[in-house]
């Protein structure tokens, strides 16, 4: 039971996630690839998450105390379950690079324009370690412990952006092609409610607490929405050039000059939703790497994933613009296998379960 | 030691504290101030002499003394391209130039002959000017322009950010940031305001300031100390640093130009980067009319005729303004139809002492007044228009009002007339003017 959440820590956990890599860079690439209509992308992509979301629902109340790997294991066999984990490990180990390069990126302009690399590298990294070696109720905790804190910013900075509303965005000037390209190079930037299924069994879930899921989740999705549009409608045309959104919509306003750097509020938030949302992803992934390789320990596993990182980052293979280049051109395919999976797996197991009834 | 490895075993957060501990504490212990490395930079101008940037800093520079003044500098520095020449300024400084807490960027008219938007580009995308930054032109070197202000702050303490901020809220039609700026150059029409503030000799319209400043012809090494290789030049406060600029002028001798700074409202007009057009405080009351932003202007009414005043003049201050737009094609013409509802206030007449007996309340009104009220606004608005017209500089941006309320008939509409720059020559204005007492 030490290792399990509850069910109100597991919304809070759903509920920041679904803040990943969208309120820095995400809301400047959709715009360069389908200009304000970016915010249908943006709908359209939670809805995704929203399927993704009620799956898990489905599976935790068929199989509520089971992991996922137990369940794929069971119905498909270990050399199916043990691909999928393959495929969420790859796919946790690049939402790792690409919230880490960003939050890097962000907070080097923003505040340490002369701090290196490797200092971030090492911050990020001593967090993410010690957060896994506390295990998922820590996390859960520090979770409940600034949910309010970053969502009263989050809302905040929203109220202070209606200063500089300029004019409702233009909406529907995109050809329809665009919308596609844009929903597939964006989408590996969603679908973080997959870690919710690797962390099935560590969630407790009872009937009435979906409630609970939407309601928070509901509040991240609102947010979203808003920063999005007050950021199109700020910077109209010149969207495409404002790469850190959230900093950017109170900051741009010759009206706020004589207050000083207001953004030290958005520099904050981020700070703690990177922090989190770097010890989940990775706690996820060190899930997935424990599963597949069962007898090591998570000591080994985060020393292991600890390495990679390092030898990653430090042989420059992936970078800001590497890292980007790839979410946006590869991993949309792999995200797009992931969600496929998934839905299919899930109709399988339902199916599964339902016979077995008597 | 035994009990010390027990602790961290059982708490290895400790062991994370203890490393940042011996890590990161001692680096920021001796990490050099960030005033130290970095010089704040409250003004930049942009200038082009010969092909080649130049770049002006006026930078705060945090020196330890007893008084309670701010000690600014002016650096100049040159390069065939921005980079080079902020390089170089840096070499200048000692110090990184850092362009975060910037509130002004001054561009010269010679460097508005070209596209300014590739310069300003670099400088909030890759130097970290803040896109909030008032964008300002002026008709001398931006250097000359630098100096100005910096003697104007030391004497009157009169800065150009209050300045601009002012104008921004109050007197503009829109606010003349370098985001407003980059969103005209990439709308279609891609046409922006820019705040004008001209230096001219001696004139008593403008702000002036008691210290002659001596323009490039007649500095010749004095006013800025040329470095060099580098081609970097500074100037100082004239406060004794070596370097000043006006000490250096007064020490050699020569007679400097006597300076005022013109504020009175005017802006430049920008298309595709480059200026088109000036426009003047008339311009801009005519363009004022469409917008609800900017209050308190002043009517002068003359030669009002009605049953309490006979051949007065009247001003009456505008305390509100409700402005409606409907865009709508009548015929397949563009028509904005504008509504305008005036709140004025009476407050200087001008007339004899026996009608300034009668009436002189500030909600006077009379018909007479209304219509001529009405006749001003329209003729202030024909006025504008008229200009932009002849300019083909959608500044008041009709072709996106038009895209936005009726975008089928626009996209057709644009067709037959080929260029969104055409589109404002093709608009009927009609102005409807509703004048109440406050």
């Amino acid at each position: 039971m030490t290792k399990t959440i509850s069910s109100r820590q597991g919304a809070i956990l759903a509920a920041l996630l679904l803040f990943a890599n969208k309120i820095l860079v995400l809301p400047s690439l959709m715009y360069e690839s389908s200009n304000a209509d970016g915010i249908f992308i943006l709908l359209a992509l939670l809805a995704v998450e929203m399927l993704i979301l009620y799956m898990f629902f489905k599976v935790k109340e068929a199989f509520p105390y089971q992991s996922f790997y137990e369940i794929i294991k069971k119905y498909m066999g270990t050399i199916v379950a043990k691909l999928f984990y393959v495929l969420l490990l790859v796919y946790f180990f690049f939402k790792i690079m690409l919230l880490f390069n960003i939050s890097y990126i962000y907070f080097h302009i923003q505040v340490y324009i002369d701090v290196a690399y490797y200092l971030f590298l090492f911050a990020f990294l001593l967090i993410m370690t010690s957060s896994v070696l506390r295990g998922l109720r820590a996390i859960g905790r520090g979770l409940e412990f600034f949910y309010f804190f970053i969502i009263g910013c989050m809302f905040f900075i929203i109220l202070l952006s209606f200063a500089n509303f300029d004019k409702f965005p233009l909406f529907f000037d995109s050809p329809p092609a665009q919308y596609f390209k844009g929903l597939f190079s964006n989408l590996f930037c969603f679908g973080d409610m997959l870690v919710l299924f690797v962390l099935m069994d560590k969630i407790e879930l009872k009937k009435k607490d979906e409630k609970k899921f939407f309601k928070y989740i509901g509040a991240s999705v609102v947010i979203l929405i808003l920063i999005y549009f007050m950021f199109y409608s700020i910077f109209g045309q010149t969207s495409f050039i404002h790469k850190n959104a959230i900093s950017d919509i109170i900051t741009f306003s010759y009206r706020f000059i004589d207050l000083g750097r207001l953004d030290i509020i958005a520099i904050v938030t981020v700070m703690f939703l990177s922090f989190l949302q770097l010890s989940i992803y990775c706690y996820a992934l060190c899930e997935c790497f424990m599963k597949l390789f069962s007898k090591l320990s998570i000591v080994y596993t985060i020393v292991v994933f600890d390495a990679i990182f390092i030898a990653v980052v430090a042989s420059s293979l992936v970078n800001y613009l590497t890292v980007i280049n790839l979410g946006v051109n590869v991993m949309g395919y792999f995200a797009i296998v992931l969600h496929l999976i998934l839905p299919i797996l899930v109709l399988c197991f339902i199916k599964f379960s339902h016979r077995r009834q008597p | 030691m035994r009990r010390f490895f027990k602790t961290i075993k059982a708490t290895p957060m400790l062991l994370a504290l203890i490393f940042i501990a011996f890590f990161f504490f001692p680096a920021a212990i001796i990490a050099p101030a960030e005033s130290v490395s970095n010089a704040i930079v409250t003004a930049i101008g942009l200038d082009k002499q010969e092909n080649e940037y130049e770049v002006t800093l006026l930078t705060f520079l945090s020196y330890p003394n007893q008084s309670y003044t701010e000690r600014y500098e002016i650096f100049t520095s040159t390069g065939g391209t921005l980079s080079e020449a902020l390089t170089k300024a840096g070499l200048q400084l000692g110090k990184a130039v850092s362009l975060f807490h910037t509130h002004t960027a001054v561009v010269s008219e010679n460097l508005l002959k070209e596209d300014i938007a590739p310069a300003l580009n670099y400088l909030v995308r890759v130097a970290s000017l803040p896109q909030s930054c008032i964008l300002i032109g002026t008709n001398v070197e931006t250097k000359l322009f630098m100096e100005f202000v910096k003697e104007l702050d030391a004497e009157a303490d009169l800065n150009l950010e209050e300045l601009t901020f002012f104008n921004s809220n109050y007197v503009y039609w829109n606010d003349t940031s370098i985001n407003s700026f980059l969103q005209g150059y990439y709308s279609p029409t891609e046409t922006s305001l820019i705040s004008y503030m001209p230096l001219v000799e001696s004139t008593d319209d403008g702000i002036p300031i008691d210290k002659p400043l001596q323009t490039e012809e007649g500095e010749q090494g004095s006013a800025n100390m040329e470095s060099g290789g580098s081609g970097a030049q500074t100037g100082g406060t004239g406060s004794g640093s070596s370097g000043s600029s006006s000490g250096g002028s007064q020490s050699s001798g020569q007679q400097g130009g006597q300076y005022e700074l013109i504020n009175d409202g005017n802006e430049i007009i920008i298309k595709k980067g480059k200026k088109v057009a000036d426009i003047d405080r008339d311009i801009l009351r005519g363009l004022n009319w469409f917008s609800s932003r900017t209050t308190g202007a002043v009517l002068i009414l003359d030669d009002v005729n009605d049953e309490n005043f006979d051949h007065a003049q009247l001003a009456y201050k505008v305390n509100q303004k409700q402005i409606r737009q409907h865009f709508d094609y009548e015929n397949g013409v563009p028509v904005c139809t504008t509504s305008i509802r005036l709140f004025v206030n009476l407050t200087e007449v001008d007339a004899s002492k026996e009608e300034l007996k009668k009436k002189n309340e500030a909600s006077y009104i009379s018909d007479a007044v209304r219509d001529k009220i009405e006749e001003t606004v329209k003729s202030q608005i024909s006025g504008a228009v008229d200009v932009f017209v002849q300019n083909k500089t959608d500044v008041l941006e009709m072709y996106e009002h038009f895209y936005r309320a009726q975008r089928g008939q626009t996209k057709k509409f644009l067709k037959q007339i080929g260029s969104p720059d055409e589109f404002l020559s093709h608009v009927v204005f009609k102005v409807v003017v509703s004048v109440f007492p406050n």
